[in-house]
């Protein structure tokens, strides 16, 4: 058994060789990269509309839970299918230094893959649009928020797909669980933000004018129910829509959560991984 | 070819993704049924909301098939006692068809009948439609079904890597479903006041392809519109036009395309 640095390194080194041969990380990040140059041409002519660019920079924390849950588990799953991780153990890795590098690996992919979707968006879209309207370091901490959850996100897929060998069930887990977070992120949010109180309302009927009071709203959310549902609006992937919509000032428990979830992730996977059957 | 789909639909039963797939959608139907009991309005939408949520499960389910078709090797044997490529292909595609046609069957029974049976009555809510439009609408959804399937079938069959294969199916599903919803209200906003939205001519036709060609948009339409679907002749057209161009294209690659 090598120790546990050197077998890291060693490990990072064969992956990132890897993942610059990878089909499916090139595509991610082209698709992320295609994503930014059409974005960047449907706001064009809309230049003089405030703020334009900084809601078009913002739609990648959307789009990446999706791209990354099919990169990882085609790239994961990869690893079981060339028996590459049967590999790495029989030359003297400990599973913990081969769980530890692909999730490194996966979360530094996904980082890149936002990136090609920033890069044409800022390197083309400062200059022919006229800036963000946020101030920097606003910019620069939703984007920092932004791939803490990317990472958080990854933990989660390398988690699904170092626990299960079957590259295919995999992928449709992971792609399905990438949704479903997203839209449930759209559906909390829309819930959340309903008003308490709907405000009072003058309408006309039969030519008079009625004044209707302000009432309850039945769909605001409260008590306990509300409480779950704050909880989940904080999960990686729900947090996306989140992260837009407070992207001025996101929240410091936005990126804590992130933070916890992988750390959560990575301590579950791990422990299951030391203890899982290799064929 | 009555061989082939007795081998797949063997497979299908023993699937276990399919049978949760028609779990999900029983208790989506269900779900639909409960939350009628505090609304009020017409009953035609929710009856068609089976559309907006079969093509997920679909693609879900054909992933899996997928994986076994190529992974396992099943296609290679097929065309090795004897299986032309052509009933291969068609034998896959309507297996699809037909598990797309059971996913609706698991919403529609149970939801028609409930919903007919406790709120079926009530003035509160209430149908609107006549049956005969009903059931055309019914006959434009399996359209909907079988242009999702044919689509399916032309990139799932023609890419040969186990898990590549799955992924661009449900990646085609989620582009094709997401993409209709924006589209569809975009088009709406614009029909409704031209002058306000400055569209090109090319923006118009992407949003009237993803809207109104492509499944993704028609499930909407038909969820959101039943009560005055005058638009469902001219939609069944452009899904049987679909369903030919994509078949004859995945067909035409797949005679092509080297197994190795």
């Amino acid at each position: 058994m090598m120790s546990g640095k050197l077998s890291v390194n060693l490990l990072l080194r064969a992956n990132f060789s890897r993942l610059w041969r990878s089909a499916s990380f090139w595509t991610a990040v082209s698709v992320m990269f295609g994503a930014g140059v059409f974005e960047l041409a449907v706001s064009y002519p809309h230049r003089d509309q405030p703020g334009i660019l900084d809601n078009r920079y913002m739609i990648f924390v959307l789009m990446s839970g999706v791209v990354l849950s099919a990169f990882c588990s085609l790239f994961v799953g990869a690893e079981y299918s060339d028996g590459t991780i049967r590999n790495k153990i029989t030359v003297g890795h400990s599973r913990a230094a081969v769980y530890l590098a692909e999730l490194a690996t996966c979360a530094a992919a996904g980082v890149l893959v936002c990136l090609g979707y920033i890069l044409p968006i800022t390197a083309a879209g400062v200059p022919l649009m006229g800036g963000f309207e946020l101030p920097l370091t606003s910019v620069l901490w939703f984007t920092f928020c932004a791939f803490l959850m990317t990472a958080s996100l990854c933990a989660v897929f390398t988690m699904a797909a170092l626990l299960n060998q079957n590259k295919a069930v995999v992928a449709i887990i992971c792609i399905f669980l990438a949704y479903f977070l997203l839209f449930l992120g759209i559906y909390l949010n829309s819930r959340l933000t309903e008003q308490a109180i709907i405000p009072a309302q003058e309408y006309i009927e039969n030519g008079q004018i009625l004044v209707r009071e302000a009432m309850p709203n039945p769909s605001y959310v409260q008590g306990i129910k509300r409480t779950i549902y704050e909880v989940l609006y904080d999960l990686p992937g729900c947090q996306a829509v989140q992260l837009i919509a407070a992207s001025e000032a996101c929240p410091i428990r936005l990126p804590l959560v992130s933070l916890g979830t992988a750390a959560a992730s990575t301590a579950a996977g791990l422990a299951l991984f030391r203890r899982k059957d290799l064929k | 070819m009555r061989n082939l789909l007795c081998a797949n639909f063997h497979r299908v039963w023993k699937s276990r993704i399919f049978w949760v797939c028609m779990a999900l959608m029983l208790f989506y139907g269900l779900r639909v049924v409960y939350s009628l009991r505090d609304g009020a309005g017409t009953l035609d939408g929710p009856t068609f909301l089976f559309l907006t949520q079969v093509w997920f499960l679909l693609a879900a389910w054909y992933s899996s098939f997928l994986s076994g078709e190529y992974g396992d090797g099943a296609i290679r044997n097929k065309l090795a006692v004897g299986a032309v490529r052509p009933a291969i292909y068609f034998a896959d595609l309507l297996t699809c068809i037909t598990v797309g046609l059971l996913l609706c069957a698991a919403f529609i029974l149970p939801n028609w009948t409930l919903t007919y049976l406790f709120f079926g009555h009530t003035p509160r809510v209430h149908y609107v439609c006549p049956p005969g439009q009903i059931a055309l609408c019914l006959l434009a959804g399996v359209l909907v079904i079988v242009s999702f399937s044919a689509i399916f079938s032309m990139v799932g069959m023609n890419i040969q890597h186990k898990a590549a294969g799955p992924v661009a199916v449900i990646m085609t599903a989620c582009v094709i479903y997401l993409n209709g919803l924006v589209c569809s209200t975009e088009l709406e906003l614009y029909r409704q006041a031209p002058e306000r939205f400055n569209y090109s001519v090319f923006r118009l036709a992407y949003d009237q392809f993803f809207a109104e060609w492509l499944p993704g948009g028609q499930a909407r339409y038909y969820a959101m519109h039943v009560g005055g679907s005058g638009m469902a002749p001219v939609l069944a057209a452009y899904s049987l036009a679909v369903i030919l161009v994509s078949t004859a294209a995945g067909l035409f690659l797949f005679r092509r395309k080297d197994l190795k």
